[in-house]
Formats: C-alpha cells, sequence, structure tokens
C-alpha cells in the first residue's frame, strides 16, 4: 500500500513538472516585457512636456542669464536638465523597445541594451554636471560635453532604430518564405490533378520577385547600417533608410501578390471569387533619416 | 504487480501525452491534401506590417535644444 501511494505521488509529480514550461511559457515575459515598454513610453511623454514648460519658463530669461542673473542662472540649468532628461528616457523607451522586439535574438537584444546603457551613463554623467555647475562657466562647459556627447550618441541610437526596423522586416520575409513553399506545393498539387496553373505561376514567379528584392533591400540597408559605426553616419543612414523604404514597398507588393495568389487558388479550386486582403500602409519616411544637428 | 504495471502504463501514457504537447499541433495538411497558404498566413503578415510601421513611427528622436546664449 504504502509503494502504491509512493508511486501514485511519482505520477502527480510527473504530471506537474511536466505542466510547468508550458504554463511559464504561454503567461510570463511577452506581456511583462509590452507593460515595461509602454510605462517607459508614458514616461517619456511626461518628461517632453516637463521639457517644454522648462523651455518655455526659460524664454524671458535669456538677456538676464548673460548678465549673470541668479534666476535665470537657475532657469537656465531647470531647462538644461529637463532636456537631458528627456534624452536619456527617450533611450530607456528604445531599450524597452529593443527588449520587447522577438524578431530580434537574444544575443542583439543584450548587445544592443548594453550599448544604450552605456549611453544613457554618459548622458547621466552629463545630467549630474549640469545639475552641479554653479557658475555660467561651469554650465556652459557641461552644456557643450552634454552637445557633443549627444551628437555623438545619435547618429549610433539611429542605427539601433534601424537594426530593430530590419529585424523586424526580416520576420516578415521569412513569413513570406513560409507562405511562397505553400503556394509551390499548392501549384504543384493543383497542376498534377489537372488543373490550369499557367496564370497562377506567373503570378507566383512576382511574389517570388517582390520576396527577392525586399530580401536585396534589406541586405543593402543592414550593410549601411554596419557602416555607421566606422564610416559616414550620416551618408550611410541615409542610404539605409532609403533601402528600408524600398524594402518596405517591396514588402506590400509582396502582400498583394500573395492576397491575389490566395484569391487565385481558390478560384481554381472551388470556381468561387472571395474578396482580396486589403492593402497595408506605406512608411513615407523612417527614423532612421539623419537629422540636421540641434 | 498488476497495480505495478497499471502504473507503469499510465506513467508511459503521461510521458507520451507530454511530449505530443510539447511539440504542438501539427502541421495543416500533413493528413495528406496539400494546404494552401491561407487568410492566416496574410493576416500574420499585415499584422508584423503593421507592427514595422508603428515602431517606425514610435521610435522618432527627440528634438532637443540645448543652446545657451
Amino acid at each position: 500500500m504504502n509503494q502504491t501511494k509512493l508511486l501514485a505521488l511519482v505520477v502527480l509529480a510527473s504530471f506537474f513538472i511536466a505542466a510547468i514550461p508550458v504554463v511559464a511559457e504561454e503567461t510570463a515575459a511577452p506581456q511583462t516585457l509590452r507593460e515595461r515598454y509602454i510605462a517607459a513610453k508614458t514616461s517619456y511623454v511626461q518628461t517632453k512636456q516637463a521639457y517644454l514648460n522648462a523651455v518655455q519658463d526659460w524664454q524671458n530669461f535669456k538677456q538676464a542669464f548673460r548678465n549673470r542673473d541668479r534666476q535665470a542662472f537657475l532657469k537656465a540649468q531647470n531647462f538644461l536638465d529637463k532636456g537631458t532628461k528627456h534624452l536619456i528616457q527617450y533611450l530607456n523607451v528604445l531599450s524597452k523597445k529593443v527588449e520587447e522586439t522577438k524578431a530580434l535574438s537574444a544575443e542583439k537584444q543584450t548587445a544592443l541594451t548594453t550599448e544604450l546603457s552605456g549611453y544613457i551613463a554618459t548622458l547621466e554623467t552629463d545630467q549630474a554636471q549640469i545639475n552641479n555647475a554653479s557658475t555660467v562657466e561651469e554650465i556652459r562647459a557641461a552644456t557643450n560635453k552634454t552637445k557633443v556627447d549627444w551628437d555623438t550618441i545619435r547618429p549610433q541610437v539611429k542605427r539601433i532604430i534601424g537594426e530593430v526596423l530590419l529585424a523586424k522586416a526580416e520576420l516578415i520575409v521569412a513569413r513570406a518564405d513560409n507562405a511562397s513553399a505553400k503556394v509551390d506545393a499548392k501549384i504543384a498539387d493543383l497542376k498534377s490533378k489537372g488543373k490550369d496553373t499557367a496564370d497562377l505561376e506567373a503570378k507566383n514567379a512576382e511574389f517570388k520577385s517582390r520576396i527577392a528584392s525586399a530580401k536585396d533591400k534589406l541586405a543593402q540597408a543592414k550593410a549601411k547600417l554596419a557602416d555607421v559605426k566606422t564610416g559616414d553616419a550620416t551618408v550611410n543612414l541615409r542610404a539605409a533608410d532609403q533601402f528600408i523604404r524600398e524594402a518596405n514597398r517591396s514588402l506590400r507588393d509582396m502582400y498583394a501578390s500573395l492576397g491575389q495568389i490566395i484569391h487565385d487558388i481558390r478560384l481554381v479550386e472551388t470556381g468561387k471569387s472571395e474578396p482580396l486582403p486589403a492593402n497595408t500602409t506605406e512608411l513615407s519616411e523612417t527614423p532612421v533619416s539623419p537629422e540636421e544637428a540641434s | 504487480m498488476n497495480m505495478k504495471a497499471l502504473i507503469a502504463i499510465l506513467l508511459l501514457v503521461l510521458l507520451v501525452a507530454g511530449c505530443v504537447g510539447q511539440t504542438g499541433p501539427a502541421a495543416p495538411g500533413a493528413a495528406g491534401a496539400v494546404a494552401a497558404p491561407s487568410d492566416a498566413d496574410t493576416s500574420a503578415i499585415a499584422s508584423d506590417m503593421s507592427d514595422l510601421n508603428s515602431a517606425s513611427s514610435d521610435l522618432s528622436t527627440p528634438s532637443v535644444d540645448l543652446s545657451l546664449p
């Protein structure tokens, strides 16, 4: 009897142990990462408003600042502090976006968040120097340092944004490849059943060419983004931005092709025509594009 | 002895059931008919494209002017 009870316990324990990873996979990480991103984004919107308020507050004190007025100094210190905090919070939002982007590998996520942590630490040091400044000369020096640091950081931040967008676009290409394999198999199947597949094959060729075009543009964008670290950041970011937009256009065309093919397969199989899926929107511009230095 | 055999069979069934659960559902069309790409394929792509577009607009870098007179 004791032996029976023991074995029953083993069975129960096996059942619960087997159930644990399934439950953990379904309920834990993704929602938490999304919540963390939304919280960071909310905080970012608040820091933006605080910065804009501080700038507004500072506008009437510029002349007095030149005359070394104490109140004007504090107004300047306040808007510089809020501006730097806003930049730091933006980097925090980007870091959370990297963390929640499943299309990025774990290694890539770690590399990018570590890089962003370094930039955040740099700007936090700058912010402390702004807040510790007690003279006009000190605050000018701290401000210049912050501007130089941000001008150095910004192109790399845009490179990271590009890497996030690329990973998401590559995920779409992978889905398209998967659908393409199904289309190939289905056309072969219909052909073996004596159906006329000439039109479908032509559309399939166009579909494949659009996937290939997206892959080509994404590969070129990836190469340009890699060059941002070592080459001319402005030139490479502009080129990467262009390739990402062109890739997005190819992806939209690919999506339209797939919808048409699915529609036509059903028509060949059943003789019934069904509505095509709605078009997707085009990226008018991407945040990878370089800006003029402020 | 019969009880032991029964429990061993039960363990084996649980083990097999666990393995099936971990590997997920069978691929569509695996049972013979060739599966065509479906609305689920286009929906997943449309959803990912929407995600790409919203990430693109979400991540615009801030415009901050840190100039002193």
